[in-house]
């Protein structure tokens, strides 16, 4: 065999998690060391590979939540615990954690974007290395239907500051605790948030833009700010150019980028 | 192991004084090629009649030679030879019952007959599959490996050549050089792995010419202006260019590639991965699942091409991505002009320079 960059791994599907129709975590038999804001390359074979976030650690293995959306997830959505996929990584740069130590973080993420931004969660809420001084996490969904990780979401509201909210709770029978309306909303409602706030922030582009300028309006410096990109991906390692933006490319240099390095990449 | 994997390491000359080069007769000189074709598959421009772009014209383009006499020495090919280490469409995996196996090649050492220009983007392909990210492509690794590079000498600038603008008119990154003379050949040896095959011929002293002056000669400019993302510039593109893709297709230094699973047919059980060019004018490029979409405007993405062939790749690795092969604009349809394009963007910039002051 070449050393052979593409090759993944061949691993077990431990377990499933139906969050809602279109989104599933899956937890794998892989021991990967990788940091919060990174992600892996999932393959499968008669359908392709795709970047997926990884959602998860344990010492034993990694956990990903994906979105039914296309050609590979929809085949991946069909496997069965037990059966296997193809897997490498991790790739891509982390969330800064070390400028998060002893700081105000807040963590905001829209829909899917959660997964992405769980592990660093977890990091800051469990580990002892790296302490935030206050966390808030805002989250927003579409609707209650559509919410992920509700174990998860109680646990942290236990341990952190966390609003959740929808757009919209039409069409729901249940009664509904969290915010109504677009996250952007309630930024005025995370307590606390100054100059030195950092902020986590991964969502759709649109959401991203509203709430930096949001953000700045509340005086929150811009080098504070780190976004999470999402670009079509075919390799993960530098080679198939279609991540680049500028001299950067997302799979290598991001997906994680400073605001301010993030304003000067136009695509 | 096989022959390609010993032969590697050849020594190139560090005493240019020792070999400076013969003179071999036409018979002399395709006896010295039957020799090397019996070691190399060797690939050149030729000459394929009446396949040009405009009727009664022939086309020039790479292909296997079996004799130097097939070999067009004074004209510049359509496409370039990349396709050599980095084919059209590629198999990366064979699946086979969730078995995995990387895909094999026949590993034949190649000899490629190529201009300055093009040389110098082998360069950039290698910086591109084995340095960038610091992870090295293996598909491209062992095709690679097995290439060896014969000079070819260009006897003017051809129509829309800017090499000398570009810095990538010179090289002394090849194996062996060789000048079709009136009576014969010149040669000039830089690898001694091929010292070889010419045992006859009278010395003489044998260099290269190089082009020294573009027919047009540009100036690129150091840096931007991120205003230039929103210039009027580009709008003529997105009316004009109809994202055919043949620019990237033609172009020595384009190196993207999109991933595709292949079923094979009636056996459920088998697929491949293969890998494919592709181009960044074409739609669905950048798109993401959802529909979600960047650089509609074909404008934009003539910008994202040029910035990245002339800055952006400069940035990370100090040199520029294009070589000023011409190629991309004698085969746009559209007549659309990479050298025209740089231009307009230096004058702008030029241009915002003298603003400030
Ligand atoms: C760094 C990163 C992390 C991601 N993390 C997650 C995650 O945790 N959970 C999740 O559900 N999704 C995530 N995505 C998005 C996910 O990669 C796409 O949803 C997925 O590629 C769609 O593949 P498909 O074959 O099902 O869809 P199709 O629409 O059939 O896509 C075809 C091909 O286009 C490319 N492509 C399409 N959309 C995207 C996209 N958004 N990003 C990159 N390539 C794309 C892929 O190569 C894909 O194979 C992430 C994307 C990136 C770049
Ligand atoms: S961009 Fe055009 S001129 Fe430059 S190397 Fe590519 S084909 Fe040649
Ligand atoms: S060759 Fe010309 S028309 Fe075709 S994509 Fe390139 S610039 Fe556009
Ligand atoms: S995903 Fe291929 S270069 Fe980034």
């Amino acid at each position: 065999m070449m050393n052979n960059i593409y090759a993944g791994k061949a691993v077990k599907i431990l377990g499933i998690t139906k969050h809602t129709n279109m989104e599933r975590s899956f937890t794998l038999d892989a021991h990967i060391h990788g940091m919060p804001g990174q992600f892996v390359m999932v393959s499968l074979s008669h359908a392709g590979e795709i970047p997926i976030s990884i959602s998860g650690f344990s010492s034993t293995s990694i956990e990903i939540t994906v979105r039914n959306v296309g050609k590979v997830t929809s085949k991946l959505f069909q496997l069965k615990v037990g059966d296997k996929l193809h897997l490498r990584g991790p790739y891509g740069e982390s969330f800064p954690l070390e400028a998060f130590d002893g700081q105000h973080l807040l963590i905001i993420a829209g829909g899917t974007g959660l997964a992405a931004v769980k592990p660093l969660l977890e990091c800051c809420l469990d580990d002892d290395e790296y302490k935030p001084k206050k966390l808030n996490l805002l989250v927003g969904f579409k609707s209650p239907k559509h919410l992920l990780f509700k174990k998860e979401l109680d646990h942290w509201q236990k341990k952190g500051e966390v609003i959740v909210t929808v757009d919209t709770t039409e069409g729901e029978t249940e009664a509904w605790a969290g915010g109504i309306g677009f996250v952007v909303d309630f930024v005025k409602h995370v307590g606390g948030i100054g100059p030195e706030t950092k902020v986590v922030l991964v969502g759709p582009p649109l959401m991203i833009t509203n709430i930096v300028r949001e953000l700045v309006h509340n005086n929150v410096r811009e080098e504070n700010i780190w976004t999470s990109f999402e670009r079509h991906m075919k390799c993960g390692v530098g080679k198939c150019g279609h991540c680049r933006i500028r001299d950067k490319y997302v799979c290598l240099d991001g997906p994680v980028f400073n605001h301010v390095e993030a304003k000067s990449l136009i695509d | 192991m096989t022959k390609v994997h010993k032969l590697r390491e050849c020594k190139i000359y560090k005493d240019r004084a020792k070999m400076e080069g013969l003179k071999l007769n036409c018979d002399k000189a395709e006896g010295a090629f039957d020799r090397i074709i019996e070691d190399y598959k060797v690939v050149a421009p030729k000459r394929i009649a009446g396949k040009g772009r405009f009727s009664d014209m022939d086309l020039v383009s790479y292909d296997m030679v079996e004799s130097l006499s097939d070999i067009v020495f004074n004209d510049r090919t359509y496409f370039s030879a990349k396709s050599v280490f980095f084919p059209i469409r590629e198999t990366m995996f064979n699946y086979d019952k969730g078995c995995v196996e990387d895909a094999r090649i026949e590993e034949k050492l190649t000899i490629i007959f190529l201009r300055a220009c093009d040389i110098n983007a082998i360069n950039i392909f290698d910086t591109m599959f084995l340095k960038n990210g610091g992870y090295q492509d293996c598909y491209y690794k062992r095709r690679r490996e097995s290439v060896k590079i014969f000079l070819l000498e260009c006897p003017r600038p051809f129509a829309d050549c800017f090499c000398a603008s570009m810095g990538t008119n010179k090289t002394d990154n090849y194996s062996v050089f060789i000048r079709k003379e009136e009576n014969g050949y010149a040669i000039r040896i830089n690898d001694e792995a091929f010292m070889k095959y010419f045992s006859e011929g009278a010395k003489a002293k044998v260099e290269p010419h190089f082009i020294e002056d573009d027919l047009g000669a540009l100036n690129i400019p150091d840096s931007i202006d991120c205003s230039l993302f929103r210039n009027k510039m580009w709008e003529e593109y997105s009316q004009r260019c109809i994202a055919c893709g043949r620019c990237n297709t033609s172009c020595p230094t384009c190196t993207c590639f999109t991933v595709q699973d292949i079923t094979i047919e009636d056996n459920m059980q088998k697929s491949e991965r293969w890998r494919i060019w592709s181009s960044c004018q074409v739609k669905n490029f950048s798109l993401l699942a959802g529909d979600h979409d960047f650089r509609i405007l074909k404008g934009d993405r003539m910008r994202y091409k040029v910035l990245h062939k002339i800055i952006d790749f400069r940035k990370t690795f100090g040199f520029n991505m294009c070589v000023g092969c011409g190629r991309c604009d004698q085969v746009c349809p559209e007549y659309i002009g990479m050298a025209k394009c740089i231009k307009k963007i230096n004058e702008i910039c030029i241009a915002d320079r003298e603003e400030k002051l």
